[in-house]
């Protein structure tokens, strides 16, 4: 129980407290007292609460664009590093779904028994393949040294992209969100570029209804040798060059 | 005493925001920060007195309410608990750079809420201002010694001992200052219907 004299004292020492102006052994008395003194608890609390709106006093002052980039680059790498799930989504050629319906499809038809044996084998294959990419994305997040961010332009405006990579690597992750879907027979193509030369490299198609997804690219150059990164909406896969329909921009 | 204008809406925004960020909502962060980077900023920047720290400081608060999203009360409102991140990052920062801002009070010609040039869209943050003007009102209306130990704690990152000994004052008369002070800011800021 407490007695009337250390709540008295530990009352004097709440506004202290609330300002952060206590020495450590003070402190360490109020922190003692209210973890089991409920009315001494809810003074102190709204002690903070009052002392918290003196951060209205500063006057207000824009900070830099590349702070809120920088927050926002420091979640989305995060994210993107804990959550499994959305990892493994990566936009390279192959796919294991796509072998999945394959079965599935041989299977309705009746010609599973005598290619079963043929499609498990190249299932078993491409799982392997699946497993091996994914361990390299992981090894490749791993050394990241930098993230280079892209804009949205166009219809694409809202969308926002991060390159991880790391200098000296021709291997980097491309995380992009909110990008709009296509129309059909359209294709994203990423091009990495310097003056006087374009280098196209992966094309892909947002999931529906998926906002991020994670292209891995890998030109002939370390990342580094080039000067920038874009995304552009192509009509067919094979173009050589970029088309004036940017959805992504960012320097390397 | 007139009440602050509240403009529900707003309040019960901020409120759906951050419990959008609890469940990791970006977007909902992102309007978070545009609402009161400006605010953080302004802080940090009287705070530590640098404005490459004070980028700092905003990068790092930010992400502090984004990782700790989750454990706001919903009870309370966002404000206060997003200055009690802001002022603790900054009063650690400072204390652990063992620097010190210029000194709020060191003569009669820095007036007590000397502010910097403010840029911000102040149409868009219209409660905001709205709140500031209230607490900047309420804080002039202290005695100037209780505002001077409450500020230079506050911004200045001073313990009452060093407080006392800045100004030669005994340690008891801070302390019966600052806390006669605060008691005086919070009655106001009730009255206005800032504070519970």
């Amino acid at each position: 129980m407490k007695t009337h004299s250390e709540h008295e004292h530990i009352e004097e020492l709440i506004e202290g407290y609330a300002l952060d102006a206590l020495e450590p052994e003070e402190r360490s008395l109020v922190d003692q007292h209210t973890s089991s003194c409920s009315p001494c608890r809810k003074q102190l609390r709204v002690t903070e609460e009052t002392v918290h709106m003196l951060g209205f006093v500063a006057a207000p002052i824009t900070p830099p664009v590349r702070c809120k980039l920088k927050v926002l680059e420091k979640i989305e790498r995060e994210q993107f590093l804990h959550t499994p799930t959305r990892r493994s989504r990566t936009a390279t050629p192959f796919s294991t779904w796509a072998t999945v319906a394959a079965l599935v499809l041989f299977m309705a038809t009746g010609m599973w028994g005598v290619s079963l044996q043929r499609q498990m084998s190249r299932m078993s294959t491409d799982m392997t393949r699946a497993r091996n990419e994914i361990a390299e994305l992981e090894g490749m997040l791993a050394e990241v040294q930098e993230i280079r961010a892209l804009k949205g332009e166009g219809q694409s405006q809202y969308a926002v992209a991060n390159t991880f990579m790391k200098p000296g690597s021709n291997k980097a992750l491309l995380v992009i969100r909110n990008l709009p879907p296509l129309s059909a027979g359209q294709t994203y193509k990423v091009w990495v570029a310097r003056e006087g030369m374009e280098e196209g490299l992966t094309t892909f198609n947002p999931p529906p209804a998926d906002d991020t997804i994670q292209v891995a690219i890998e030109p002939r150059e370390p990342m580094d040798h080039y000067k920038w990164i874009m995304v552009t909406i192509e009509n067919t896969q094979s173009a050589d060059h970029p088309s004036q329909q940017q959805a992504l921009f960012g320097d390397l | 005493m007139a009440q602050v204008q509240q403009r529900p809406e707003e309040a019960t925004s901020d409120q759906q925001l951050i419990e959008r960020v609890a469940r990791q909502d970006r977007q909902a962060f992102e309007q978070l920060y545009d609402r009161y980077a400006a605010a953080v900023f302004g802080l940090a920047l009287r705070t530590l007195g640098d404005r490459q720290i004070a980028e700092e400081a905003v990068q790092e608060i930010f992400w502090r309410v984004w990782q700790r999203a989750a454990s706001f009360d919903r009870s309370r409102t966002f404000a206060p608990w997003l200055f009690g991140i802001a002022h603790n990052y900054c009063i650690d920062e400072l204390r652990r750079r063992r620097a010190r801002p210029q000194p709020v009070y060191e003569d009669d010609d820095h007036p007590v809420l000397s502010s910097i040039a403010d840029t911000t869209d102040v149409s868009e943050r219209a409660l905001q201002g709205e709140q500031q003007r209230i607490v900047a009102d309420a804080l002039q209306q202290l005695p100037n010694e209780q505002r001077q130990a409450i500020e230079l704690a506050y911004f200045g990152g001073l313990t009452q001992q060093e407080i006392a000994t800045r100004l030669g004052n005994p340690l008891g008369t801070i302390k019966t200052r600052m806390r006669l002070g605060l008691q005086k800011l919070r009655g106001i800021l009730q009255d206005q219907g800032l504070v519970d």
